[in-house]
């Protein structure tokens, strides 16, 4: 998302990311990726479980006992807090595109 | 030594390039997403290394140029292709199955969306709640980067 940010907050919209990292791990990838919009942290997965989305030993944990992870998960957020759009990729690998989002935003202005 | 390498090369080179093809996907070519979405260049880079192994085992069979060497080459090409196939293998399953399996979603289109609050990288906390007025697009990852 980092690559159309200016022209995904130029329609108004916010853009904010969760994973279960810890938040120093999120401030280094940001550091190092030059990520500009905020990495949240939940690790125990608190809006992962609000949303559905816990992937039950997805992560690469294994020894250090059950390693829970989010599933992938895109949603349009309204101003209103209601869940406008929500996109879900069949494939951990495949992410969504930003230009399918600013589309997506285009249809929501 | 150098030249013994070089002149054998037939007999590492199918599984070093399988080897690269492989991992060089997950260090390498994950940040291209064309690249990432399907591995246009390390599955045929993988595949290939498979078929020089093959080619490997061909070779030290064919060549016996001294006996006692034609053995201990054969069973080092034999190994490498094994050794390839296994790759091969772990990268197609990883690409086309493991990669698939993930919890089916859950639709919450039209529905409140559950409010959160979670520690920014500065150590905030950020409330879903703090953008109401605005849209909001959340993205959630796997995470383990």
């Amino acid at each position: 998302m980092q690559s159309r940010l200016a022209d995904i907050r130029a329609t108004g919209t916010e853009v904010l990311a969760v994973s279960v990292d810890p938040p120093e791990k999120n401030a280094e990838l940001a550091a190092k990726i030059g990520v500009e919009y905020p990495l949240l942290a939940d690790p125990t997965l608190q809006a992962v479980d609000a949303f559905h989305l816990r992937h039950q030993n997805g992560g690469p944990g294994g020894t250090m006992g059950p390693d829970d992870i989010s599933r992938p998960a895109t949603y349009l957020i309204g101003p209103e807090g209601q869940v406008l759009w929500e996109d879900f990729t069949d494939n951990y690998r495949i992410r969504i595109r930003p230009q399918r989002v600013l589309d997506v935003l285009q249809r929501f202005r | 030594m150098l030249n013994l390498v070089r002149r054998n090369h037939w007999i590492w080179l199918g599984p070093l390039v399988a080897f690269v093809g492989a991992v060089s996907y997950f260090l390498v070519f994950v940040r291209f997403p064309v690249l990432r979405d399907f591995p246009w260049l390390n599955l045929p880079l993988v595949l290939l290394g498979a078929v020089l192994s093959f080619a490997g085992v061909w070779v030290a069979w064919k060549r016996p140029r001294d006996v006692h060497w034609r053995r201990i080459k054969l069973a080092v090409a034999a190994l490498g292709l094994v050794f390839s196939l296994g790759l091969a293998n772990l990268f197609v399953w990883y690409i086309f199955d493991y990669s698939y399996r993930i919890p089916d979603p859950v639709s919450l289109a039209g529905q409140q969306a559950p409010d959160f609050a979670l520690t920014d990288p500065a150590g905030e906390t950020v409330q879903l709640s703090d953008f109401r007025g605005k849209k909001v697009l959340l993205v959630f990852y796997r995470g383990h980067w």
